[in-house]
């Protein structure tokens, strides 16, 4: 079944910082810590990185996993089996937290 | 690929998360130009507006809550009570999640006051809504929150709100006088025995840390989870009747008019700066504080607005607390 996000939580794209964020990935830094999406989860604020907010777009439920996988490989440098866990162990968290759901 | 749980940073954010909304001003002229600021807050990307004064009341209301939910904001509108909006109620095909504003109904908490608040309650559910409670906890009724909380119960309610002090320019010093005082809190604490029966079947929405301590005690080491110090100017907004973006209701400091300009502008300009950089200092009062890293100064709006005899310090800060033991801090 598809993921998708838990129509209860608010979400945006903090547009300047994922702009910022672009402008750090081209000069090569790291930039795993810089949140992009902001999100409110039973009143509380939370942030996705880019990657993580890149995933959390994609989660409307129209895709796969392999999908999903296949779109974030296309999109990012990364090796596959790095790429596959740490999709697994994120989305097993947020699927956790009820934040995406099966369905 | 990350999630954070805690110390973001959010200093960076586009625009504020919420606002609050005057709909009506002090001398009771309706917002102008409503439907365009409605727009503004909506191209801006808001999570939740809550209007306020009177809001119901407002001629183009039906228009601004077609607007704010068409662009997916969750709205709150609090209710006073008055026949305007009453009109208004009765004219709107779909109700806001309504908050009854309390401080409408109750001065002294006679007999007649609690059954007004009772009949408003009852007369708004006939509309489909199921109301919070709404009531700002200043010196006069402070004393009544427990008997606020039974009526909740008594009645249904299952969300009560005890939300900032609203502040604008015509704040009178008679108005400051109406503020409580720590030595009112600590009498409050005396009084509310057993505050987890208070809170049975009730959910509490507390703006002030003080209070929120006596109605929460012993949940100080899980922390004040849905709070990171004051929020004014970062994920938080105020826009009074005339359009003037303030840094929160608290707090009638100008940052820009959403007549004039976008809200993503205002946000980026440097008079929302200087509130973050006063917001980010440590109050004198407040050095050495134990606690500090739990209250972090308070409500700055206030103390901004009003001044503070005590070096800064939340006005309803009893004083400097020592180092917590467990070397949390």
């Amino acid at each position: 079944m598809n993921l998708q996000r838990n129509p209860e939580i608010v979400w945006r794209i903090e547009k300047r910082r994922e702009a910022d964020v672009l402008a750090a990935m081209e000069r090569g830094e790291d930039v795993s810590e810089h949140g992009t999406v902001i999100l409110i989860a039973n009143g509380m604020m939370h942030q996705l990185n880019f990657v993580g907010g890149r995933i959390w777009a994609l989660c409307d439920g129209s895709r796969s996993d392999e999908e999903l996988f296949a779109l974030l490989s296309g999109e990012f440098q990364v090796e596959a089996a790095e790429l596959a866990a740490d999709l697994t162990e994120f989305i097993n968290d947020l699927t956790n937290r009820e934040w995406l759901r099966r369905g | 690929m990350s999630r954070e749980d805690d110390g973001m940073t959010i200093a960076q954010l586009d625009t504020p998360l919420r606002a609050t909304w005057e709909l009506h001003d002090s001398a009771g002229e309706i917002s102008l130009q409503a439907e365009l600021v409605a727009e503004k807050l909506v191209y801006a990307g808001l999570f939740y507006v809550t209007l306020v004064a009177r809001p119901l009341a407002h001629p183009a209301i039906a228009g601004i809550l077609t607007i704010l939910r068409g662009g997916g904001i969750q709205v709150q509108a609090t209710f006073a009570g008055t026949e305007e909006e009453w009109q208004g109620v009765a004219g709107l095909k779909s109700l806001p999640e309504i908050g009854l504003d309390a401080n409408a109904f109750l001065s002294c908490g006679t007999a007649n006051e609690w059954e007004s608040l009772h009949q408003a309650l009852e007369s708004l559910r006939q509309y489909g809504t199921r109301p919070a409670l709404w009531m700002v906890p200043d010196r006069e009724r402070l004393p009544l929150l427990p008997q606020l909380c039974d009526f909740g119960r008594r009645h249904g309610v299952t969300r009560i709100k005890l939300p900032n002090t609203p502040v604008d320019a015509s704040f009178s010093a008679r108005q400051a006088r109406s503020l409580p005082t720590p030595a009112q809190l600590a009498a409050l604490r005396t009084v509310i025995i057993d505050p987890v029966a208070l809170r049975s079947g009730l959910t509490l929405e507390v703006h002030d840390l003080f209070l929120w301590e006596i109605l929460f005690p012993g949940e100080r080491e899980n922390g004040r989870s849905e709070y990171g110090g004051c929020q004014a100017a970062n994920s938080l907004a105020h826009i009074a009747a005339n359009g003037m973006v303030h840094p929160c209701s608290s707090w009638p400091y100008a940052l820009g008019s959403l007549l004039e300009r976008p809200l993503e502008e205002i946000w980026q300009q440097g008079a929302r700066f200087v509130v973050l950089e006063k917001i980010a200092a440590l109050p004198a009062g407040c050095a050495g504080c134990g606690d500090y890293e739990q209250c972090f100064g308070g409500c700055r709006g206030l103390v901004e607005t009003l001044g503070s005899a005590d070096n800064g310090r939340d006005l309803l800060c009893a004083g400097r607390r020592p180092p917590s033991p467990k070397g949390r801090h």
